[in-house]
């Protein structure tokens, strides 16, 4: 007894020391979950470790029916994954574009601006396979789409507005054989008329170039702006290949199109501005 | 020396208040908090009691402690820095020993020694906080920056004080 009063008043110091640290720890484990864990998981060493392999013992033996629920969950994440995208793109589309986001159109070399209004719009359907094929977007005359607007993606022309009715509109596309663009060779300059009468939507027709206007594969095809729907030399295709049938003084162009119908996600509908004062003009003159 | 006992422990409720009102909301870096409340611990007289001087710095490191959310870390760092506080008095011997009436002050013992004798034990208690804090082996040099940043600003405040309430 002697001896242990001896020995707690010599080591006084070490045994507050000892003692202060274990409340100390005893706090720091019992209030913190990070250091609780470590503490538990070294304990567990042992026992884990013999978890652990049982569990992966186990899992080889199911690892077929492991990989078909995972399959499963796979598709149908994805088809969730899918219907959500297709959610924000919608609204993601916003009233007015910018023009970085379609640069095929020109722009006011002043301010940088587009020199019109120019409306997106998201593809809600569209026909490739038909002789007479028509595009439906998600704006309408409450978005300001009117009859006769002009249509372009961000790779090229499009079409026309047909109809619309509140929310939605319908577009005749240049692969329709309804539709005619008044159209260019821009390196040479000299007009024809494109349209559509081969059926491939990868392609058109341009007609009406005169003999004496040297045409060359390559070259690029845009719009006149003569036809009031479009701005001028908005980018429209390359031609891919061209005839000149035995006494005709016209070529036939072939136009590979810029804009791929098959996979048409947006467009950019023209309000082009200057089309109400050409037309008011053009109208006078014809009095 | 009760006296002189007294006026120690009032000095660390009130770098304790400071501490806790005020240089727990300074991050400099966004890492480093300076913590001078170990001075109320170092500035005590030598002849307090090294049991006392342990449960001043358990409960001064509880307190801080409560207001940071990190119960028992400053706490076991303090009690750390307490213990080894005879350790480094005892190495750090100024010329020809120490007096009754020194005091571990600037004032008493002069600048260099203070350096050491509070350089090394806020490093001490800046490595076992951080340390404790981290609780892993895999930040180490992270977790070093931070010791030597921390102790660093700590002991600039530290030496601040003491400059400030210079007696000799």
């Amino acid at each position: 007894m002697r001896n242990l009063l001896y020995f707690l008043l010599r080591y006084n110091a070490t045994i507050t020391f000892v003692l202060l640290q274990l409340v100390c720890w005893a706090l720091i484990i019992r209030y913190n979950n990070f250091q609780r864990a470590a503490v538990i998981s070294s304990a567990n060493m042992v026992s884990g470790t013999l978890l652990d392999k049982t569990v992966k013992a186990k899992n080889f033996l199911q690892l077929r029916q492991i990989n078909d629920s995972l399959i499963n969950e796979n598709a149908r994440l994805y088809a969730q994954l899918k219907s959500v995208q297709e959610q924000m793109l919608l609204q993601e589309i916003g009233a007015n574009c910018q023009p970085n986001e379609v640069r095929i159109l020109p722009t006011d070399s002043v301010t940088g601006k587009l020199s019109f209004n120019c409306i997106p719009a998201m593809v809600i359907n569209s026909s490739t396979n038909r002789a007479n094929n028509i595009i439906t977007i998600n704006k309408g005359e409450l978005n300001g789409i009117k009859p006769e607007m002009g249509v372009v993606s961000s790779a090229g022309l499009v079409g026309v507005v047909d109809r619309t009715s509140d929310n939605f509109a319908i577009i005749v596309p240049i692969i329709n054989k309804g539709l005619r663009v008044s159209a260019k060779v821009k390196r040479t300059n000299f007009k024809g008329s494109l349209q559509w009468d081969d059926l491939n939507p990868l392609k058109a027709t341009l007609h009406e170039v005169p003999k004496h206007a040297s045409v060359q594969v390559g070259d690029t095809v845009l719009t006149t702006g003569y036809s009031d729907f479009f701005p001028p030399d908005t980018f429209i295709g390359v031609i891919d290949k061209w005839t000149l049938s035995e006494g005709s003084n016209f070529y036939t162009c072939y136009v590979k199109l810029a804009t791929n119908f098959t996979n048409l996600k947006y467009v950019y509908v023209i309000d082009y501005l200057s089309q109400g004062e050409q037309k008011q003009l053009e109208s006078k003159s014809r009095k | 020396m009760k006296e002189n006992l007294y006026t120690s422990v009032f000095r660390l409720v009130m770098l304790l208040l400071f501490q806790v009102f005020l240089l727990n909301f300074i991050k400099l870096y966004g890492v480093v908090t300076p913590y001078i409340y170990p001075l109320g611990i170092l500035l005590l007289p030598f002849e307090t009691p090294r049991w006392l001087l342990m449960v001043l710095a358990f409960f001064a490191g509880l307190t801080i402690d409560m207001f940071t959310d990190t119960p028992g870390f400053h706490a076991s760092a303090m009690v750390i820095m307490a213990f080894a506080r005879q350790y480094v008095v005892s190495v750090n011997r100024p010329v020809g020993d120490y007096e009754p009436s020194h005091k571990p002050t600037i004032g008493s013992l002069g600048f260099y020694w203070f350096i050491f004798y509070a350089g090394i034990l806020v490093a001490l208690h800046h490595f076992c906080f951080y340390f404790i804090e981290v609780y892993s082996f895999h930040y180490i040099p992270i977790t070093l920056l931070k010791v030597g940043a921390g102790s660093l600003a700590s002991l600039m405040l530290m030496l601040l004080h003491e400059f400030l309430f210079y007696k000799r």
